[in-house]
């Protein structure tokens, strides 16, 4: 956390002080998060949960709907797989993904759900990938609760 | 609704690198020209709203730094977390409740000094959005993608903007990108993530702005021609972009149509001689043209095209080059304010586009527009 210390002369950036702010956190998954990790790594299940007015199947799993302002209390298994709805291909800085390859960042209309989901896509090549597409999640068999639980979606 | 105005405003020369500056500095000079442009001092200020990021400054309640160089000290002073233009809302707050007679707004941004990415990664969910490395450029470019696809449009359209707007920008003394593009140039530019290309994304950007607003009774007796704030609005979009209509913008047409009913516009695309909004990406340009009611859904590439926003246009978006020509972030939307203020008021100098009477000022925030706020002005 203190900065490295001294002033550095810096050419055409005038003169500066070296500073880093590393921060670690340890940010809480809370209930929802927590019962759609275990779902995913216990029993390769995708669950969101049903707007108690509107109807709409949510994910990620939250306590309430947005939209509706109402509590969303019954939890729902939706499919593993769906309709690609857009994607982006690659690049980026790869520092930050956990997602070694592809990287093909994609929302997805799984079946029975009511919003998007937004995931990686893998198998395909970025020119072959389109829009309405049919996808389907490839698990991964070393499951840990987290988001990778899902290696990534491929054409189906 | 002529309950307040904007009086004075100042930005600094926006550039890749302010070497030399710091926040306070530069803040310390745009407030001093701001005042200055209306003939006002730091003493008929009542109270200070400012923008600035914690992250971008990496240090925490950023605005505790700056308030020696705001000339906040003593003064009451509350700090927005999100863009200048949101706090210019919360000014026009205080003057029309009849709190304060006038405020200060200020912004700023130092983006050289730190990764942009870190800070725009820093806005995306850390359990279902950052493994998956969703950062503004990604969000960017799946709305921009998930647009062109709803539409039927080439890559091309969207590219036109940027030509528009760099075209604009080479008239703007403070701009940071000076130089005009061809369409051959943009569609040759590297794609940063497809389909946004280099030349369609905002630059890194150090820059502030300032902007003085006061209520009714000063703003008539000042000394300089006040741009009347007629209407206002703001709003969000859920956090998560796949819980959205994505290629829409919904917060930025209900923040319209709430500033629109005030100010009595039914027909944007009329009643506005400029519009200054905020097109971090090329394509989001296009979203506002139909969300700000310029046009219906689908129809903004047809509107470009015809010139009916460009320069000698009959409703000019962006005459200052707009955010592809400079992105001063978290100051970026309050610059839109300064410069529409600029042009109803006849003060715009080398980008001022001739007989405007209203013109709107746009912001927007979050992954993909989530946030929007808009302010209308009248001369």
């Amino acid at each position: 956390m203190p900065g490295k210390s001294g002033i550095q002369s810096g050419g055409s950036q005038g003169v500066g002080v070296e500073g880093e702010l590393s921060i670690p956190y340890r940010h809480a998954a809370g209930r929802h998060a927590e019962r759609f990790s275990r779902e995913m790594r216990d029993n390769r299940r995708i669950m969101g949960v049903r707007c108690s007015r509107c109807e709409a199947v949510l994910l990620p799993p939250r306590p309430y709907c947005g939209f509706c302002f109402e509590p969303a209390t019954e939890w729902v298994e939706v499919a593993d797989e769906g309709e690609l709805v857009t994607f982006t291909s690659v690049q980026g800085d790869p520092d930050a993904a956990v997602f070694e390859e592809p990287r093909i960042r994609a929302l997805i209309m799984l079946d029975g759900a009511g919003v998007h989901f937004p995931h990686v896509l893998g198998e395909v090549a970025p020119d072959d990938v389109s829009e309405g597409m049919r996808v389907k999640a490839v698990w991964s068999e070393d499951r840990n609760g987290t988001l990778s639980d899902i290696k990534y979606f491929r054409p189906i | 609704m002529r309950d307040a105005a904007v009086l004075g405003w100042a930005q600094t020369e926006h550039r890749r690198r302010a070497v030399g500056e710091t926040p306070q500095s530069m803040v310390f000079e745009v407030v001093t020209r701001a005042l200055a442009s209306c003939e006002m001092t730091i003493r008929d200020i009542d109270v200070v709203i400012d923008a600035g990021s914690d992250l971008l400054d990496g240090r925490s309640t950023s605005n505790r730094a700056v308030i020696d160089a705001m000339g906040a000290h003593f003064k009451e002073e509350i700090k927005v977390a999100g863009d200048g233009l949101e706090a210019a809302i919360y000014a026009l707050m205080r003057v029309t409740s009849g709190y304060s007679s006038t405020a200060l707004v200020v912004a700023y941004g130092k983006s050289s000094e730190t990764p942009a990415r870190c800070q725009t990664l820093a806005l995306s969910d850390p359990f279902y959005l950052r493994p998956l490395a969703v950062d503004a450029l990604a969000a960017g470019a799946l709305q921009a993608r998930f647009y062109l696809h709803e539409y039927g449009l080439g890559s091309d359209a969207p590219a036109l903007v940027a030509v528009k707007n760099r075209e604009a920008g080479a008239r703007n003394p403070y701009a940071q990108e000076k130089s005009p593009v061809t369409l051959e140039e943009v569609m040759a530019s590297p794609e940063l993530i497809s389909p946004i290309r280099r030349l369609e994304a905002c630059p890194v950007t150090d820059g502030a702005c300032a902007v003085v607003i006061a209520d009714r009774q000063t703003s008539r007796a000042a000394s300089v021609r006040p741009a009347w704030i007629s209407g206002t609005g703001h709003g969000a979009d859920p956090y998560s972009p796949g819980a959205r209509t994505l290629y829409r913008t919904e917060s930025a047409a209900r923040s319209a149509r709430k500033a629109y009913a005030a100010a009595g516009i039914s027909d944007p695309l009329s009643e506005l001689g400029v519009l200054e909004v905020s097109e971090y990406y090329s394509y989001q340009e296009l979203m506002l043209y139909e969300a700000l009611g310029l046009c219906g859904e689908g129809e903004a590439a047809d509107l470009l095209a015809s010139g009916a926003t460009g320069t000698g246009g009959g409703t000019v978006v962006n005459p200052s080059g707009g955010v592809l020509c400079a992105n001063p972030l978290v100051a970026t939307g309050l610059v839109r304010l300064a410069e529409a203020a600029a042009q109803v008021s006849g003060r715009a100098g080398e980008v001022q586009v001739d007989g405007v009477d209203r013109a709107l000022a746009h912001s927007s925030g979050g992954l993909a527009m989530q946030f929007s706020s808009v302010m209308v002005l009248e001369g």
